[in-house]
């Protein structure tokens, strides 16, 4: 081959290249149009879901049916006087600051109680119940305003987690379990979603917070069963499903620590039990 | 029509085309006995494997380093694609993977593996391999007159420590969580407690320091022991004592940082502290460890190896350049007494000026005048170096021609890169500067125009040596102009960046910070544009390379007409066994152009006896006759 035709061949190989990495960016554009789309969406929808609870509550996972179960739910209460929540200085980055106006919503979450003294983000879970599968439906952890949604949660072993970066700032996830594997990944674009799961036993909720912002952090538990719940706003939780028999019920606070009760219920029973956390 | 050269064989004379084919036949009766005298044919594996033949030893070298400088390099252009335009998507980013960049949108974590992959893997696996492993292999014997390395098996095992080193490291992208993330530093705590990619990265580390010690105890043997009659210190050229001096930084500054390589080992996979404080709370969480240890010490540790190591890189390329100036101006190098005695004083001076490196850890201003002090010594031998090299210039000859463009760009772009250096070894402007972009523009002007360029000259001057093809000019030229202009649209716009205080680790390159974006924005775009017209202007290098090899035209054994005995006293590509067939003998100093001794031509080999046959024959011509005369 002649120099001449091969220099020619090969600028026409790198046209062709040029061509196709051009091209290549283009999809690239679009593709990131499409996700922007996809992320005001999943923005809009959030927005309609968390309005006004800014500690909501796991939803219940979907237990195993069984013909005579029994419902345990209950109340947890908080005596003494309720602490004032301490406001959050989100002034180190600027996005998060403009989304609570006037510091709105960019309160501690650590303590929340209710007028009645009811305690909010209490898990509330059955010890030494019988083992179930996992839901297919995800759980799911929302960075928004940055905060996290839920404040508190579990999730069943293996169970799907989606975490959602609803923000237009840089989160990062540090899940810090001490059974199950850590993990630590940013979400730099909003409308980024990662797709999760542990796939061990770990009962003592551990924590999952964002290194950039100091301030945001969210609990979660990982249970062999879908035997659990988090108290409301008004310190509600319920347990639907549960196999009657005899259980240690767990109520565990992330500043005021764990308390234990043992209750037996019977077929198609709904009992009713009451947990106080003293300040 | 030009007269025929005609040489004298034995007690004849003719013309250099029929001796040629003589040598040859020489070297095939010469190749045949050895295998007779071995007993045994070399395999394939023996010769082209696990060769004991430095000139083979330094191919191998020299396409792996070649191969990781590549790599090296395209892990930079994803860096640039996320620092010019961050956040967004780019379909190639999905060739990392789905846990890295979800739908093409490179994530923060893999940004700081591209990082400290792309520094390990250009300084440790491509550049310090290329410089030392393949140049001076392959030329370093020949240069001095050996047949072959002190310690041909060594010379094997060196390379074959350097490979699985590369290996490693390239697996480690397959350890949960990725590579290595924490910077090619490493620095402890966060190199302790980081994830499994870390521990990869040490292994592959005490692989590759394994094998630098291998082979710089080789080269200094080798350089000691071997070096042909008539070759003394004097008479060596630039290139070998720069390699000389290299090894000896290689050989006394890494064996800290193998200790300190197992030392982090061990913190990460026995559970020691060596590097570990007590007390240390990481994410809000205290560290369940003994603690005790000091993160400052690895700092040290890293540093004693990691300062020489800059020269490490540098030494080898202005001894390239060194010979590339002075075949190409055709007059002796200017003030080669000079060079040596600089080359080695930098080489002492380079072990006690590594803290310079830490003047933001808070150490006493007692050690940091001692350590500004010594910095700003150091830069003198590097200014005599780089005035001997330009003063070489003056007055000759130039030939323009593709080693000698990057040789001549080497000087200034070097002049820069070691000129900014300056107020990086000075405390007071320091402090603003440390950890900006500032130093990656520094020590880049330094490696990248500086060293990498070297490297292409090296490669463009002694390419027809090795494969006995020219390379096409053309394409070098293009290759060279194009590179020179982008490479500089990289860097040059980092000195604005760092002096505007540009932290050098930002994942979107400083787009979210209020000191920072309106530079970044400004710059950061043409930047990645410049890195890929760089990537761009590469093709033409790789598609001359191989090309040639494949359809080189067949080049003359002396093809620049020089005096270096790689050159002038043997074959290109040279002799497979022993690389002379006769050992020469050394008349004179390595750079004897247009010697009025000599009118004849203008250049004297330095083995050539001023009346023997004329040198013009080139390489293996005078040793042909001598071949010719113990066949008969």
């Amino acid at each position: 081959m002649s120099m001449k035709k091969f220099v020619s061949l090969m600028f026409a190989l790198t046209f062709v290249f040029v061509m196709a990495c051009g091209k290549g960016h283009e999809a690239a554009s679009k593709e990131q149009e499409g996700e922007d789309d996809e992320a005001a969406q999943t923005a809009t929808a959030t927005a309609t879901n968390t309005a006004g609870a800014p500690a909501a509550a796991t939803p219940a996972a979907a237990a195993p049916a069984v013909a005579d179960a029994a419902t345990l739910s209950g109340t947890v209460k908080f005596a003494g006087a309720a602490p004032k929540p301490a406001a959050i200085q989100m002034s180190a980055d600027p996005y998060c600051q403009s989304q609570h106006p006037n510091g709105q919503g960019a309160e501690d979450e650590e303590v929340i109680v209710g007028p009645a003294g009811e305690l909010a983000n209490v898990l509330v879970y059955v010890k030494n119940a019988p083992n179930g599968t996992a839901p297919t439906t995800p759980a799911t952890i929302d960075q928004k305003g940055c905060r996290y949604y839920p404040h508190v949660q579990a999730v069943v072993v293996n169970q799907p987690i989606q975490i959602k970066n609803d923000d237009a700032t840089l989160h990062n996830i540090h899940a810090m379990p001490a059974v199950n594997s850590q993990f630590n990944e940013g979400q730099p674009v909003q409308g980024m979603v990662a797709n999760k799961k542990f796939d061990k036993v770990e009962m003592t909720p551990f924590r999952i917070k964002c290194d950039v912002h100091g301030w945001m952090k969210s609990f979660m538990a990982v249970m062999p069963n879908p035997y659990f719940s988090v108290s409301k706003m008004d310190g509600q939780f319920s347990i639907p499903n549960l196999p009657p028999g005899t259980y240690t019920i767990v109520a565990w606070h992330e500043k005021y620590g764990q308390q234990e009760q043992q209750v037996t219920v019977g077929a198609k029973e709904t009992k009713q039990i009451a947990f106080s956390f003293k300040g | 029509m030009a007269p025929k050269r005609q040489l004298r064989v034995g007690k004849e004379w003719m013309n250099a085309g029929d001796a040629e084919k003589l040598l040859r036949e020489a070297m095939r009766i010469q190749e045949e006995e050895d295998a007779r005298h071995e007993g045994h044919k070399q395999s394939f594996i023996r010769k082209y494997v696990f060769s004991i033949d430095h000139k083979w030893i330094g191919i191998q070298y020299g396409f792996t380093a070649l191969c990781f400088l590549l790599f090296g390099f395209s892990l930079m252009l994803l860096m640039r694609l996320q620092l010019g335009w961050p956040g967004h998507a780019f379909s190639i980013m999905k060739l990392l993977g789905e846990s890295r960049a979800p739908g093409g949108v490179l994530l923060p974590e893999a940004y700081n593996q591209l990082g400290a992959m792309h520094g390990t893997i250009m300084v440790f696996l491509a550049i310090v391999p290329l410089a030392v492993g393949a140049f001076g292999n392959y030329l370093v014997p020949l240069m001095i007159g050996a047949p072959d390395m002190a310690f041909p098996r060594l010379n094997m095992a060196s390379y074959w420590m350097y490979l699985p080193g590369g290996v490693v490291m390239l697996a480690s992208f397959a350890a949960t969580g990725g590579t290595a993330q924490s910077g090619w530093t490493s620095y402890p705590p966060l190199s302790d407690i980081a994830t499994e990619g870390q521990t990869w990265w040490l292994i592959g580390m005490i692989f590759l320091i394994t094998s630098s010690l291998l082979g710089s105890v080789n080269f200094i043997v080798t350089i000691i022991q071997l070096r042909a009659k008539g070759m003394t210190w004097m008479r060596l050229p630039f290139f070998v004592w720069a390699q000389f001096v290299t090894s000896f930084l290689l050989l006394l500054a890494f064996p800290p940082l193998e200790a300190a390589g197992v030392l982090q080992l061990m913190d990460r996979v026995a559970r020691t502290s060596f590097f570990l404080p007590s007390g240390l709370v990481v994410s809000g969480t205290k560290l369940a460890v003994a603690g005790g240890g000091n993160p400052l010490l690895w700092q040290h540790l890293f540093w004693f190896l990691a300062h020489p190591e800059v020269y490490v890189l540098i030494l080898p390329a202005m001894g390239i350049i060194g010979e590339i100036i002075a075949n190409n101006t055709r007059k002796p190098l200017w003030g080669y007494k000079s060079l040596v005695g600089a080359v080695g004083f930098l080489g002492f001076m380079s072990f006690v000026v590594w803290a310079h490196h830490m003047f933001m850890t808070g150490m006493g201003t007692v050690i940091s005048a001692f350590f500004q002090t010594t910095t700003m010594i150091i830069s003198i031998p590097s200014v005599i170096i780089l005035t001997a090299l330009l003063m070489s210039l003056w007055g000759g000859s130039i030939r323009f021609n593709v080693p000698m463009l990057f040789a001549l760009a080497f000087l200034p772009m070097f002049g820069i890169g070691g000129l900014t250096g300056l107020p990086l070894g000075l405390a007071a402007t320091d402090i603003h500067l440390h950890d900006t972009y500032y130093v990656i523009g520094h020590f880049h002007y330094v490696v990248a125009p500086g060293t990498i360029f070297a490297m292409f000259a090296g490669i463009y001057y002694w390419f027809p040596k090795i494969t006995g093809k020219k390379m096409n000019e053309f394409l070098g030229k293009v290759h060279f102009w194009g590179s020179f202009v982008a490479i500089n649209g990289i860097f040059m716009p980092m000195f604005a960046q760092g002096l505007a205080g540009v932290s050098r680790r930002l994942y979107d390159g400083g787009i979210q910070y209020h000191h920072a974006k309106e530079i970044a924005a400004a710059t950061n775009p043409f930047m990645s544009m410049s890195a890929w017209a760089l990537f761009a202007f590469q093709i033409p290098f790789i598609l001359n390379f191989f090309w040639s090899i494949a359809f080189g035209k067949k080049a003359e054994a002396n093809f620049w007409h020089a005096t270096t005995l790689e050159w002038a006293a043997t074959t290109s590509p040279p002799l497979g066994h022993g690389n002379f067939a006769v050992i020469p003998v050394v008349q004179r100093g390595p750079y004897e152009y247009s010697s009025p001794e000599y009118p004849e031509t203008d250049y004297l080999p330095q083995h050539h006896v001023i009346g023997a046959p004329p040198a013009t024959a080139g390489g293996g011509m005078l040793t042909a006759a001598a071949v010719a005369q113990r066949e008969a």
